[in-house]
């Protein structure tokens, strides 16, 4: 356990972060640099990237990591990984508000989106880094808080007010019951430490109800950070009120991070590893099947919601609820392949979905809706339309898991992590392959729309122009990766089995 | 021990203290209404009262008497729960205060007594802390009687008091921090200890400041011209008491009273050595010489508790100084000198304070 | 026996003003059983010996946050709060799920073992200030310094959000 100063070495990233944070607000007190909208955007850009930089150029991670700050904070290879993937998807967000129309044109001075953005993505890698609760907490509400900002920033009437508000409240009563619930396992085992926790499980049988309600507590909290099913009500919402760089932002980031909270409190307190291939249940609470219900509901109720969808990001919201459903039956696994899985799995979703939102911001920079019904003959519209398109195509069919799309190897190691804990879990894979099967109406939907539909309504897409250079390759490049990841998927595969270290 | 014993143990710890003290608020907040009108009207080259008694001493009892026997009005539609409530909360938080005030050392009053006895009721050890909290929840007592009164001018005046508590409670908060660090104790009465060499208001160069930023503040929190906006009756009539007739109308003005009293109080603790006597020249000064060890030996002569009262006058007098010179601040005014000047300032002083006090210069 | 009997006092008052400010039509009113509500907190905490604790609760919570909540409830139009209901059309489902939280809740802490550590108790950790003061800055200093910048964030967030409706 390391003291405050000793520890600022090893977290140079969030370090950084935190003193650009701080610079950049004292900077925006003037005036000239304020209203400076590109200036401010480049900052924060340049920002994150440092701080990319100096995550990827950090020492090594020895073992399963070191525990900073008297334990707060906890660097392993599973924070260190996730760190790099939440700024990734920050610099992604920067991107992305260059290229769309709404946050270019439609305030007049960036300086409060930028610092927000900062401020998330410091809340981001301190919460995947947590290792004591209050810091969890802090962390979360840190990230929860920024997030409503964002979702209200860009004034698109009522739309953009009801996602804020209604964010703001669920939040507001998810965390209450949280914190709630965090107390209340304070009060059991009287520590707030992770390790400490775990101990005090291990020795200690606490009656099952006890340990029930305080984690079930917990758990809306999670849940409504993973847009899990019951805690799920805001996304749709927000997902379509926010403006849509940030809704990309929202399905990537906020909560790749959200799962590594789940992950460490539920692996690091309640699960122990005697070397095996699956994890043990500590404290008498099978998380294993809560989980697995939890995934099943999630990704049925997702899928089955999305079917419907007439707004292409409600749609995608409903889509990533799905997707987040997926991804629990990696942690209801409670094996260490279900960590490198989640990771892997993010690790494909972030090209997916951010590529999958950046047609959205083109196609809607052009038409200015979000209607998936405009889509209509995109193919078939100049050379932009068609190239449009046939990314969107890429994009679609590797959410869906079809190979040789990334998707389908993320949803392969998934699956395989359910396979990995035994034959309690058959069900769940079963659950899984049947939504994928659901999932591939409403992709196709589109993409039907798109390709074999000739009739051209609507309005006509503009000509080629120079600027248009970065997005269109920003999307090739996505596409790119997302292809080749689905044939040669080694590297990945490499990095998130590190992921795994932690638990030694 | 026996029954008279405990009695009399009682009676001594607590009656008899409290029954001074009580004494002491009533009193001040009786006469304290006629100091004002004198001094404003000799300021002003009037007399001021003068029928009542020799010139006009028993004028607070004839006003008591009236204010007692008028009639209770409580307007139609008005909450009356809250009507009543307000003016009763009011008092009680500017009353409550006292029970935390050091006025002196323990003392055995020059041998009458066979033990020393505090002259203080509680000597809490968050004590200024309580006194913060006390004067932070008054504010209620302004704002609910502003809006029980269903009167534009009385809401008008209790929001504007409001804000104006709340916005002049922080650089007073941040003042009375920079005293914490410099005497290291949230206890008033070792406050007044820790000044017994220097009194805060001199040493340089954050005492000055922090002072004058706590003196402000305190006028500000009390309501007292310039900063009367709840109650500027060119403009609101009487702010948020318009409505309140007789007692509960007496209760405000013996709250405000009281009020003063205590910051008064809480100046002199913080910033003017509380009951250590002035220290003309310090004792070492020409190896102590005879002149200056028989002023200073003259002035220890004076009771510690009349030192405490004596300033608190002083004090009093300044307001009502004040009162007499100066006129009343626009209201945006007073929000942008609280905001932008103070409460920079104050952390500033802070700051300063914290700094020093690190590198051992203070 | 006394602090005990004190005790319940508070615990009784908390209890009853906590219903009251739910259930009351006015909502001045509740913000009135609030004050009491922080009051008898403030009480419970100095029973506990935690006196700087209990002034923080009165100053924080009481003298700046609620005086707030008052500052906006003063300007509805109460008549208008009063007429409507204060019963949401699926009250008695909330009611149950209520109840049977609370009773989960009656359950934990019947059934639940809550170790007493006796490195917790406040006795011996010292609620005072310069205890308080001592672990803030080092143990759990990071915390403290992110629940600041949370604050920051929050300053931030209000200016952008008040500054959107001065149309310039």
């Amino acid at each position: 356990m390391m003291r405050n100063f000793e520890s600022l070495a090893y977290v140079p990233a969030e370090a950084f972060l935190s003193a650009f944070f701080l610079l950049a607000l004292v900077l925006s007190f003037w005036k000239r640099i304020r209203t400076n909208r590109s200036l401010f955007y480049l900052a924060g850009f340049f920002g994150i990237t440092i701080a990319l930089t100096l995550e990827l150029t950090a020492g090594r991670v020895k073992g399963n990591g070191a525990l900073l700050f008297y334990g707060m904070i906890r660097n392993d290879h599973l924070s260190q990984l996730f760190t790099v993937l939440c700024l990734f998807s920050s610099l992604f967000l920067f991107l992305f508000s260059f290229i769309s129309r709404e946050t270019t044109r439609k305030f007049k001075d960036g300086a409060e989106y930028v610092l927000l953005i900062l401020a998330n993505a410091l809340g981001m890698v301190l919460l995947v880094s947590s290792a004591n609760l209050l810091m969890m907490y802090l962390s979360l509400e840190f990230l929860s808080f920024t997030s409503y900002l964002l979702t209200g920033f860009v004034d698109r009437g009522e739309k953009t007010s009801e996602a804020a508000v209604k964010y703001l409240l669920y939040g507001g009563i998810a965390s209450g019951v949280m914190v709630y619930g965090l107390s209340l396992l304070y009060g059991i085992a009287g520590s707030l430490d992770y390790a400490a926790l775990h101990m005090f499980f291990v020795n200690n049988t606490v009656p099952g109800v006890t340990l029930a309600i305080p984690i079930i507590f917990i758990l809306a909290g999670m849940g409504f950070k993973i847009a899990a099913f019951p805690f799920h009500a805001w996304c749709p919402d927000v997902y379509e009120g926010a403006p849509t760089p940030f809704t990309a932002f929202l399905s990537v980031g906020p909560k790749a991070a959200g799962f590594v909270l789940i992950v460490r409190f539920f692996y690091q307190i309640f699960g122990s590893t005697d070397g095996g291939e699956i994890l043990t249940a500590v404290g008498g609470l099978d998380w294993s099947l809560l989980f697995a219900v939890l995934s099943a509901c999630t990704m049925t109720f997702g899928n089955l919601a999305a079917l419907h969808q007439k707004n292409i990001k409600r749609m995608l919201a409903y889509s990533s609820i799905a997707h987040a459903g997926y991804i629990l039956m990696a942690v209801a696994s409670q094996t260490p392949f279900g960590v490198s899985a989640i990771f892997f799995y993010f690790a494909v979703y972030f090209l997916m979905n951010f590529g999958a939102f950046l047609v959205v911001i083109l196609v809607s920079n052009e038409f200015n809706s979000e209607l998936i019904e405009d889509y209509e003959g995109l193919a078939w519209k100049r050379g932009k339309g068609a190239f449009l398109a046939s990314m969107l195509a890429v994009y679609l069919l590797s959410l869906t898991g079809i190979p040789p799309f990334a998707g389908f190897i993320g949803k392969v190691y998934l699956l395989l992590a359910v396979f990995q804990k035994g034959s309690s879990l058959y069900w769940l894979a079963v659950v899984a392959v049947i939504n994928t099967v659901i999932s591939l109406y409403y992709y196709a939907r589109v993409l039907q729309l798109m390709f074999l539909s000739k009739r051209q309504k609507g309005v006509t897409l503009s000509a080629m122009e120079r600027h248009h250079v970065v997005p269109y390759s920003v999307l090739a490049g996505l596409s790119f990766f997302t292809v080749l990841f689905g044939i040669y998927w080694v590297p990945i595969d490499h990095l998130s089995r590190l992921a795994v270290n932690f638990l030694k | 021990m026996t029954v008279m014993d405990q009695v009399a143990n009682i009676a001594y710890s607590l009656i008899i203290p409290v029954a001074v003290l009580f004494g002491f608020i009533m009193l001040n907040a009786a006469y304290l209404s006629y100091m004002e009108r004198k001094v404003l009207a000799h300021m002003q080259a009037r007399m001021g009262p003068m029928m009542t008694g020799w010139h006009g001493i028993l004028q607070p009892i004839a006003d008591g008497v009236k204010l007692f026997f008028k009639e209770d009005i409580i307007p139609a539609k008005a909450d009356k729960w809250l009507f009543s409530l307000a003016p009763v909360l009011l008092l009680i938080m500017s009353i409550a205060a006292f029970v935390a005030i050091p006025f002196g050392p323990p003392t055995d009053f020059y041998g009458i007594l066979s033990n020393k006895v505090p002259l203080w009721l509680t000597n809490l050890n968050v004590g200024i802390l309580y006194v913060l909290a006390l004067a932070s929840v008054g504010t209620y007592g302004v704002i609910m009687a502003g809006w029980a009164s269903n009167n534009k001018y009385s809401l008008l005046g209790g929001f504007r008091s409001a804000a104006q508590m709340i916005s002049y409670e922080i650089p007073m908060a941040f003042a009375i921090i920079t005293v914490v660090l410099l005497a290291g104790s949230l206890n008033l009465a070792e406050i007044v200890n820790a000044q017994s060499e220097k009194w805060f208001i001199i040493v340089l160069p954050v005492g000055p400041v922090a002072f004058l930023l706590y003196l402000i503040s305190g006028v500000a929190e009390t309501n007292r011209a310039p900063f009367d906006l709840p109650e500027a009756e060119t403009e609101l009539v009487a702010g948020f008491f318009t409505e309140y007739t007789g007692m509960r109308f007496a209760m405000f003005f013996m709250a405000e009273y009281a009020n003063m009293v205590v910051i008064s109080l809480l100046v002199s603790i913080l910033f003017l050595g509380g009951w250590m006597p002035v220290q003309i020249l310090p004792n070492t000064w020409l190896g102590g010489m005879p002149p200056v060890s028989w002023i200073n030996g003259l002035f220890r002569l004076m009771p510690p508790v009349l030192w405490l009262l004596g300033k608190v006058y002083f004090l009093l007098f300044f307001f009502i100084w004040l009162r007499a010179t100066l006129p009343r601040l626009r209201y945006d005014q007073l929000m942008a000198f609280s905001w932008k000047f103070l409460l920079p300032l104050s952390l500033a002083t802070l700051l300063t304070t914290a700094v020093m006090k690190q590198m051992g210069l203070l | 026996m006394l602090l005990k009997g004190i005790f319940l006092y508070f615990a009784a008052v908390i209890l009853l003003s906590a219903v009251l400010m739910i259930t009351r039509r006015n909502p001045v009113h509740s913000v009135v059983y609030m004050l009491l509500l922080f009051f008898h907190i403030a009480g419970v905490f100095v029973l506990l010996n935690a006196e700087f604790l209990a002034a923080v609760q009165l100053i924080v919570y009481a003298g700046a946050i609620l005086i707030l909540y008052l500052f906006v409830v003063m300007l509805l139009n109460v008549d208008k709060e009063k007429l409507g209901s204060r019963a949401h059309r699926f009250w008695p489902w909330m009611a149950g799920f209520g109840i049977l939280i609370a009773g989960e809740v009656v359950l934990l802490l019947l059934r639940g073992s809550f170790p007493v550590n006796p490195e917790l108790s406040v006795q011996q950790t010292g609620a005072g200030a310069e205890a308080l003061g001592i672990a803030l800055y080092t143990r759990y200093l990071i915390p403290f310094e992110i629940a600041s910048v949370i604050l920051l964030v929050g300053l931030v967030g209000a200016v952008m959000l008040a500054k959107k409706t001065i149309k310039e």
